[in-house]
């Protein structure tokens, strides 16, 4: 249903004579980055460009922008990027591969909006504006308006309280398990893709690295479809599982748990275990087979939760040292909750939600009874 | 009298805790540092560019995470270096830890460091035993596990333990000559070649083979496949990672006379030698085999052992018996470097509480070793703990691998240092003669210069005659402590005792040993 192509990595070549190329750079670079000020459809009024306004995690290309309906709701508008487009080998395809990504995303979200996904960050509006007197229209995706992110949070002074910590961990989980339900892998679970919102809680953001089941997404290909900072060492490793469940689901999961450990302790577990691959076992360096690493991998993953375990408040220790457990054991056959492993749904996220909607009253009661 | 040192030093696998093991360059593999793909170049790219434009603390973690992943932590130093001087936001302490590590400033305190200290092992062995709950599959934890229980002598806990991580885990090369290890050091040497056997990278992984090859010397059975494994040698290996393999092919060249081809492979083993083969080839030294080898080798952290030999061929007592305490640190679960350390204390420098410091250590972890417990009762008479050496003594005849020429001579000491000479010079005699005709000359000949220094401590009439006499006939005891031993011998002087029936050192008791 899309075609799958990848942006050549390779420096521009000239393709269009300079001429037709800076011309076209000229009408899509100035309509996508120029929005301010623009009245979309729906009465959204486009305000300044949002602070982390442009993400490039391997070929998605995109400018973000406040945005303002007249009846005051706030929102985030993400309008794609064509002109970036022109720095490939082959603007044409590039701009056919962009205009792929964009359309995927926009189907995920409609599929989302309509599987009424609370803990998802879903689009208000989409479409496409085009410029008066010009031809070619900008698509464009609007999103409810986050107040901020949990990466953001985590380097504020201010720190939550534990039971919101735990609750923001119970909508994440939640956000999952919806996803999952209706076969979507998100794979780029990472705290700047997790969302405050001032009255709904925490929602998950960016499905544009994700895939969905039975269908063949524009980045279902690669070995790390998500920001390789954050992924899961089956995917740093090379290691492909040949069945959806321990490709995809399973990845959220160990995403999912290395969010718990940065709610902690402000690392993600990718960070903190690459500290401890011991030199010769790095994804850089090994030859060997997945197998034959996975001891060593299990070591460092031991060593991490060891060290770290401290960071876990001491009443709720031994749960959340489980969690972690369960959801980030290196090898992706394992990964699950132990129940969900009995049962035969391994990467089911209902006992995840429940653990942490538990641990988020019992934090609640024992701050009550602190007061 | 203390007994002598091993003469048969193998080249088994060494067996460390997991980070002492990485550190060795025993754990590596076959490594091609794999380039980064495009993407990932644009990543970094893109969070090097966003941290140097906007400064702010997501963007330096941001660029100082990437950084890391992708092993390349050189590249973000300077954000490190602002992430640990920053005041104005409030970075968590593994963050703080991560910038750290980018800038090389040690975290936490090396796991390997003083560990002789049996609270802190059992301290190990509870962070081990935590960690299993958790994960029972952790082959690795389970192997140091058995290695931590081995250190304390638990040997029972220690096999079910290395056992299990050899279940899991059958293949991995840090467990498998864990395993090996273990076997050989609970004398089970058959079924440390069976375990091997099995192994599916016998043949193509150099450090299995080595373990193979060295687990059939002690077998007395020479390996198969020689070209094969010369082969390996020659492949895509580094030299560090088939030096074992080509030193142990050398020595079994070496047993079949074979020198040339044994200098050959010995050449290739010492490229770039573990600190396992350049202890192998000092104890080579001592029995006459030179090669050569970069002396900056020897300078590597753990070649502990080969120091410490080669500091006592050189006659070098300090830092030999320093560098026995380091190789204790290193193999506290063998008997070899409590023995070295306690045999050198007693013999070469006569320090004798350090001699018995160094036998109890050894005692904890080798409970049944009849060569520490008779070394610990040597130094203990020779401190003037007399009751103490009568008591050790007496447990030794309940055990089975007892030499009875070195325990009758350690009679023989106590019976001089209580004060009993006539039954003390029959005791030595004794052992002289039971030592001359089961074959071992070397430990008659100690046997005699041990009595001849009692003679003279004793200060017996005509014991410079008796010492004179010893002095000649033990010529032949060329190994440097015993070389020590006999210059001490020759400054005994002063006056001759007045004679008597008791105390009078009659050559012809020496004369009627035959040595």
């Amino acid at each position: 249903m899309f075609q799958i192509t990848t942006i050549d990595d390779s420096l521009p070549t000239i393709f269009f004579g300079d001429f037709t190329r800076i011309l076209w750079e000229l009408i899509l670079a100035n309509i996508a980055e120029e929005l301010a000020g623009r009245v979309l459809e729906g009465n959204w009024m486009v305000g300044p460009k949002a602070e982390t306004s442009k993400e490039q995690t391997g070929g998605n290309f995109s400018i973000g922008y406040q945005v303002i309906n007249n009846d005051g709701r706030k929102g985030f508008l993400k309008v794609l990027d064509f002109s970036r487009a022109f720095s490939c080998a082959d603007p044409v395809e590039a701009m056919a591969t962009l205009t792929n990504f964009f359309n995927f995303e926009r189907e995920l979200l409609t599929r989302c909006k309509d599987a009424k996904m609370s803990r998802v960050v879903v689009a208000i509006a989409q479409g496409n504006y085009t410029e008066e007197g010009e031809q070619i229209p900008v698509p464009y995706i609007i999103f409810e308006f986050a107040e901020s992110d949990i990466r953001r949070e985590s380097i504020s002074k201010k720190k939550p309280e534990l039971s919101q910590v735990l609750m923001s961990l119970r909508h994440i989980a939640t956000g999952i398990g919806q996803l999952h339900k209706n076969g979507i892998a998100h794979q780029d679970l990472k705290p700047s893709n997790i969302l405050l919102f001032e009255n709904k809680g925490t929602k998950i953001a960016d499905l544009g690295r994700s895939s969905i089941q039975g269908s063949h997404g524009p980045f279902d290909h690669l070995n790390v479809p998500g920001d390789p900072g954050y992924a899961p060492p089956e995917q740093r490793y090379g290691h492909i599982e040949t069945s959806w469940g321990p490709r995809r689901f399973a990845g959220d999961l160990y995403l999912f748990g290395s969010l718990v450990v940065f709610m902690f302790t402000g690392a993600n577990l990718t960070l903190l275990l690459e500290q401890k691959i011991t030199t010769g076992h790095s994804w850089r360096e090994w030859s060997g087979s997945w197998n034959e690493v996975l001891p060593y991998l299990r070591r460092a993953h031991n060593e991490v939760i060891e060290e770290i375990k401290d960071s876990f408040p001491e009443f709720l220790r031994d749960e959340l040292v489980q969690a972690v457990r369960q959801l980030c054991e290196p090898d992706p056959n394992a990964r699950g909750h132990d129940i969900a492993k009995a049962r035969g749904v391994p990467y089911s996220m209902i006992w995840f939600v429940s653990l942490f909607d538990k641990l988020s009253k019992r934090a609640a009661i024992k701050l009550r009874k602190q007061k | 009298m203390s007994a002598l040192i091993d003469d048969k030093r193998r080249l088994v696998p060494r067996w460390r805790p997991f980070g002492a093991a990485v550190k060795s360059g025993e754990l590596g593999s076959q490594t091609t540092r794999r380039e980064n793909s495009a993407s990932l170049r644009r990543l970094i790219e893109y969070r090097k560019d966003e941290w140097l434009k906007k400064h702010t603390p997501e963007s330096a973690v941001e660029f100082l995470n990437i950084a890391i992943v992708s092993r390349q932590p050189g590249i973000a130093k300077v954000v490190a270096t602002e992430i640990l001087k920053s005041d104005l936001y409030s970075y968590s302490k593994s963050i703080e830890d991560a910038a750290k590590y980018v800038l090389g400033i040690e975290v936490s305190a090396d796991s390997t460091s003083d560990i002789l200290d049996a609270a802190r092992e059992r301290n190990k062995i509870a962070e081990f035993k935590r960690i299993l709950r958790r994960d029972p599959r952790d082959s690795i934890v389970l192997a140091e596990l058995a290695l931590f229980y081995a250190r304390l002598g638990q040997l029972k806990k220690a096999e079910r333990s290395i056992h299990s991580a050899y279940i899991l885990a059958p293949e991995n090369r840090y467990v498998l000559r864990s395993f090996v290890r273990f076997l050989i050091h609970t004398q089970d040497v058959e079924r440390a070649y069976a375990v091997l056997k099995k192994s599916a990278k016998r043949t193509s992984d150099p450090w299995i083979a080595a373990a193979e090859v060295s687990t059939l010397s002690i077998l007395g059975k020479s390996p198969k496949g020689h070209r094969q494994l010369k082969k390996l040698i020659e492949g895509d290996y580094s030299p560090r990672d088939t030096s074992e393999l080509a030193a142990a092919l050398a020595i079994c060249e070496l047993n079949n006379g074979a020198i040339k081809p044994a200098k050959k492979l010995m050449k290739a083993s010492l490229r770039d030698p573990t600190d396992n083969v350049l202890a192998q080839v000092q104890f080579l030294d001592q029995q006459g085999f030179r090669f050569h080898y970069s002396e900056e080798s020897l300078t590597e952290a753990l070649a502990v052992e080969a120091r410490s030999i080669r500091s006592k061929i050189d006659s070098e007592w300090k830092s030999a018996m320093g560098f026995a305490w380091g190789w204790a640190e290193d193999e506290a679960f063998s008997n070899r470097p409590f023995s070295f350390g306690s045999y050198l204390a007693i013999v070469a420098t006569q320090e004798f509480r350090e001699g018995e410091r160094f036998a109890r250590q050894g005692i904890r972890s080798n409970p049944d070793d009849f060569e520490l417990h008779n070394n610990l009762a040597v130094a203990l008479a020779s401190q003037g703990k007399i009751k103490e050496a009568e008591k050790t003594v007496a447990l030794q005849k309940r055990r089975t691998n007892v030499n009875i020429p070195v325990l009758t001579a350690t009679n023989g000491l106590i019976a001089f240092r209580n004060g009993k000479i006539r039954k003390g010079r029959e005791l030595y005699a004794s052992s002289v003669k039971s030592s001359l005709n089961t074959g071992q000359r070397n430990i008659a000949g100690a046997a005699v210069l041990h009595w001849a220094q009692e003679e003279g401590n004793a200060k017996t009439s005509g014991c410079h005659e008796f010492i004179e006499a010893a002095l000649s006939k033990t010529k032949f005891m060329i190994a440097s402590e015993y070389q020590a031993m006999r210059e001490r011998l020759k400054k005994y002087g002063g006056k001759s005792p007045v004679p008597n029936e008791t105390n009078q050192a009659k050559l012809s008791t020496l004369e009627e040993t035959g040595i």
